[in-house]
């Protein structure tokens, strides 16, 4: 199924537009926000950015054209990787984009200026009111020729060409500052102005809180061990892989084993239709900050079958694909469990929102140098500084209990402390 | 509401303000980006034409085009051909509208900017209906041409202050044979370039309802300055001959010049000659080998050289540019020794560098600044080290695109540029440089080929305030510059710019946290860094 371009509105008197070129042809494939053409309005050239994402099946006006507000432009193809899953709901993002219903809103915005306050509640462009305040033309005498019978531009221009009313010879000086474009009072908040990653983002929150029943315990780890042989390897791992070694390939290694331990951390629950589904497969979902426009969860099919090097490779590529938006809708579906790296934004603890139809999701936070006290074996105590850091874990109640999450967590904590980890980098 | 950063960058060429332009929008197009901006400045002769533009209406070819020093650039803004010269100011906004019906009314407000700021000098303007710029009962003042991308201006206006801008009998202006040309000083010869700036500072914010503004002006030359003068002891002032001989060494009182501060404790280094520190000291000399270490009297020397690392610096000890706080020689310079990138890979070898950073003096008497030595040492460093990252600390090329391609051919795994300080105080700091064109440098590195990191250095206490470090930082994050070192001035010597102050360490880690919530992925602050301390460290963390 298609989906239709229009020509957008440019001001509120804008009526029309010339197509200057077009930046895509029929079976290029664009993705939301990619330019597709140039309009030409008085001395500005202005990029028109895809509404979604779709193949080209058809452009519809000619470089050059001069057409009006509304008209379609392009269509198309519902493919090429469309971020967007209901059609339903980018049929509404074209009606909010394109401005078709700005004739019938009220006209008190950028352009109206209160000098001109008699005929205000005439639905009449600025350039109207102000052609007809300069020549003397009562307006109620006049009959438009426009959308329901507004007075436009041109029948003033008949009345004024008919040498009805004299024309000064000059034209006023503009004294007024106009209203500013970025008008002081807070911005009114329509669903079109909330872009689509966020709404989806809201919902799926929102699904989540209503869904399960969160719950979240944490269990703090001695990250000294792989502090230590992260320093030692870090800069020639840098040099080899070009990216940096981090502690989230350790604790994605640690995590996909304890999720093998315990099968029930692995599942998805619907309740409503009465299917618990325990899967035989392990897909670790990494949150990845879309440089704060936005969270998506990247998939990495299969982790339990990477070691730590693969692993540390895959995070990367995963992440580098979202944020360059180079991704098909399998990386971000399918995953069986989440990981959300919160500590590299210098988290302390984490109470994330468990992502659907997953049963729990880990917060991993920032690792820090503190002061603990370690038992030698033969039982004196001594204070020494060691990386340390939290893990959280939300969990959904309605599946399993306290017992479970933290044997889970445990599992991850001991490996993470005890593992001979320099053995899984070779 | 978003905060609008107003930079006033003196003169740039049309070029590197376009590449400023374009990164900068594709930043202030991003749905969170908190900041608009509104670059002022002042172009070089250019005559540019808009897409819809005829060629007819330049009135000469190419080759009398450029006899006469004037640039071409077709561009991609809406409107005809126009001329930009000195004596006119340049303003682009480049404003997120985010609404497609917000196109129009932003033009018709740069109108309204434009014939507000004359009204402020007295000159009577207006806007048509029918066409776009401002116009006085003498001629056309003002041209318009704007390009929108991703719902965000870039593009803007020119207006004319000075009355002998006889670029425009070159061409037909937006394409119109009898169009006349006006200009600020044609109706009031007493208004000088700066006071129309400071006014289109306070104007448009107030016209685009902006609460919340910051302005970065850097200084305005002689000319700009000058109001129309009626004696002849002002050119006599202008041309500098009452200045003061600049030879005089100053008298400092216990190493103080005066008002200086003390120096605290903290930045005091202690000197270790250890084992380490003679042994690269040795290389050094026995590969008749420059470090920026020594000629710039680095106080990290010891330090550094201690563990091993060092910052070498090609083409010679001797500088074409005198820069207020800089310790490098001035003078001629020597030849270039072909054999000085080997023996500078050798080195990174003996020494067991695995990140090795280089820079060099500014060679701006050489037709390539130098760039293909560079590019040459880079690559030498890599055959002979194929393990070795290698950071490039280089000079501005004055602007020159090839140089710079050739740098980023030779692939270094960092590109640094210093911005060194402030846009208020470029000019007296940096004698031959500018913030735009610097920030238009790290830019075009990002736009190119260029696969490695951006990085760049400012010193502080040398006068600048606490609130335009910031400025400068929020600039440095809308052009994804990857790392900043910030540390502290020290006077070389007493011919040097003296101590504004010393600038506190809690100050310095404000500097990193403010940095990094901005987005700039590391930065390096604290009172001894320098662009090169702990490079090595930076690098590994972005």
């Amino acid at each position: 199924m298609g989906e239709i371009v229009k020509m957008p509105q440019l001001g509120e008197t804008v009526t029309e537009g010339t197509i200057l070129r077009w930046l895509v042809s029929v079976g290029d494939v664009v993705k939301e926000d990619d330019p597709i053409l140039e309009i030409s309005t008085d001395k500005v050239d202005t990029e028109v950015p895809s509404p979604f994402a779709g193949e080209v099946t058809a452009l519809l006006v000619e470089e050059g054209e001069t057409v009006e507000v509304g008209v379609s432009l392009m269509e198309l193809g519902g493919d090429g990787n469309s971020t967007s899953e209901k059609p339903k709901e980018e049929a509404e993002v074209v009606k909010e984009n394109m401005s078709e219903k700005i004739p019938e809103v009220k006209i008190e915005t950028t352009e109206t200026s209160t000098q001109f306050t008699n005929n205000r509640d005439q639905k009449l462009s600025p350039i109207v009111r102000k052609l007809a305040k300069e020549n003397n033309i009562n307006l109620s005498q006049v009959s438009g020729t426009g959308k329901d019978n507004r007075i436009t531009r041109k029948d003033i221009e008949k009345i004024l060409d008919s040498g009805e009313v004299v024309k000064p010879q000059e034209k006023e000086v503009k004294n007024e500052i106009s209203e500013p474009i970025n008008s002081e009072e807070p911005k009114k908040a329509t669903s079109g102005n909330i872009p689509r990653l966020r709404k989806r983002i809201a919902e799926n929150m929102i699904l989540s809180k209503q869904t399960s029943a969160h719950v979240m315990t944490s269990v703090e780890v001695d990250f000294e061990n792989i502090a230590t042989l992260r320093n030692k390897v870090k800069s020639e791992f840098k040099q080899k892989e070009g990216f940096s070694l981090t502690f989230l390939p350790f604790i994605s290694v640690a995590t996909t084993n304890a999720l093998r331990e315990y099968p029930v951390v692995n599942s998805s629950f619907d309740l409503e239709n009465n299917v618990h589904e325990y899967h035989d497969f392990i897909n670790l979902g990494i949150a990845v900050d879309l440089n704060r426009e936005g969270l998506l969860v990247g998939t990495i099919k299969d982790s339990d079958s990477f070691n730590l090097r693969g692993l540390a490779r895959k995070i990367t590529e995963v992440s580098k694909q979202l944020r360059g938006k180079e991704y098909g809708l399998e990386d971000v579906t399918g995953s069986t469990f989440t990981i959300s790296n919160n500590g590299s934004f210098n988290s302390f603890i984490t109470s994330p929102i468990i992502n659907q139809p997953n049963v729990a999701i880990l917060s991993t936070e920032s690792i820090k140098k503190k002061p603990v006290v370690i038992e030698s074996a033969d039982g004196s105590d001594s204070i020494a500084i060691r990386n340390t850091g939290v893990l959280s874990l939300t969990w959904d109640h309605r599946v399993f209990d306290g017992s479970t999450a933290l044997l889970f967590l445990n599992s991850i904590k001991d490996q993470l402390e005890n593992h001979t980890w320099s053995e899984d980098l070779n | 509401m978003r905060k609008l950063n107003i930079r006033w960058l003196g003169s740039l060429p049309y070029s590197e303000a376009l590449i400023l332009q374009k990164g900068l929008k594709e930043s202030v197009s991003k749905e969170y980006n908190p900041y608009d901006y509104l670059l002022l400045l002042e172009h070089n002769n250019v005559i540019t034409i808009g897409r819809t533009g005829d060629p007819k209406n330049i009135l000469l070819d190419s080759e009398q085009l450029e006899k006469k020093g004037i640039e071409f650039f077709e561009t991609d803004r809406g409107g005809d051909v126009t001329f930009h010269g000195k004596g006119q100011l340049i303003g682009y906004p480049i404003i997120r509208l985010e609404d497609p019906k917000k196109v129009i009314p932003f033009v018709r407000s740069l109108e309204t900017t434009i014939i507000e700021t004359l009204k402020s000098f007295n000159i009577d303007s207006f806007s048509k209906e029918d066409d776009t710029g401002v116009w006085t009962s003498e001629g056309k003042i003002a041209s318009i041409g704007i390009k929108v991308s991703k719902w965000t201006t870039y593009h803007g206006f020119s207006l004319n202050i000075f009355d002998n801008l006889d670029g425009f009998n070159l061409i037909n202006p937006c394409g119109n044979e009898d169009e006349k040309i006006a200009a600020v000083q044609t109706f009031n010869k007493e208004v000088s370039f700066d006071d129309v700036v400071k006014k289109v500072n306070e104007i448009f914010p107030v016209v685009y309802g902006y609460q919340d503004t910051d302005v970065q002006m850097s200084q305005f030359t002689p000319t700009q300055l000058k109001k129309q003068k009626t004696h002849e002891i002002d050119e006599m002032v202008d041309r500098g001959v009452f200045q003061k001989n600049k030879n005089i060494i100053p008298i400092t009182i216990k190493g103080l010049l005066p008002d200086e501060p003390q120096r605290p404790e903290w930045m005091k280094v202690k000197a270790n000659l250890g084992k380490d520190y003679r042994d690269l000291k040795n290389l050094i000399s026995e590969k008749k080998l420059n470090t920026v270490c020594e000629e710039a009297s680095c106080p990290n020397i010891y330090e550094c050289w201690s563990m091993g690392t060092a910052t070498f610096m090609i083409m010679g000890d001797t500088c074409t540019r005198a820069c207020g706080f800089c310790d490098v020689n001035t003078g001629k310079p020597c030849d270039l020794d072909d054999l000085e990138p080997l023996r500078v890979a050798e080195s990174v070898q003996t020494m067991g560098l695995t990140h090795a950073v280089v820079t060099s003096v500014n060679r701006d008497d050489l037709s390539d600044g130098g760039s293909n030595f560079f590019a040459e040492t880079i690559t030498e460093i890599k055959r002979v080290n194929p393990e070795t990252s290698v950071e490039v600390l280089i000079p501005d090329f004055k602007g020159d695109k090839s140089s710079i391609d050739n740098i980023i051919r030779a692939n270094p795994e960092v590109l640094n540029h210093n911005l060194e300080t402030v846009p208020r105080l470029q000019r007296e700091i940096r004698t031959a440089a500018s913030y735009g064109r610097s920030l238009s440098l790290l830019q075009y590195a990002k736009d190119s080929a260029f696969l490695g990191k951006t990085k760049t250095g400012l010193i502080v206490g040398m006068g600048e305030e606490f609130d335009e470090v910031i400025a400068v930082l929020e600039d440095l994050s809308q052009i994804n510059v990857d790392i900043v070192t910030i540390g502290q001035y020290l006077r070389p010597t007493a011919k040097h710019r003296p101590i504004h102050r010393y600038v506190e360490k809690e100050e310095f880690s404000k500097y990193k946290s403010i940095g990094e919530s901005l987005g700039i992925p590391h930065i390096e602050s604290g009172p001894l860094v320098r662009s090169s301390y702990h490079a090595k460290d930076s690098f590994a963390s972005v």
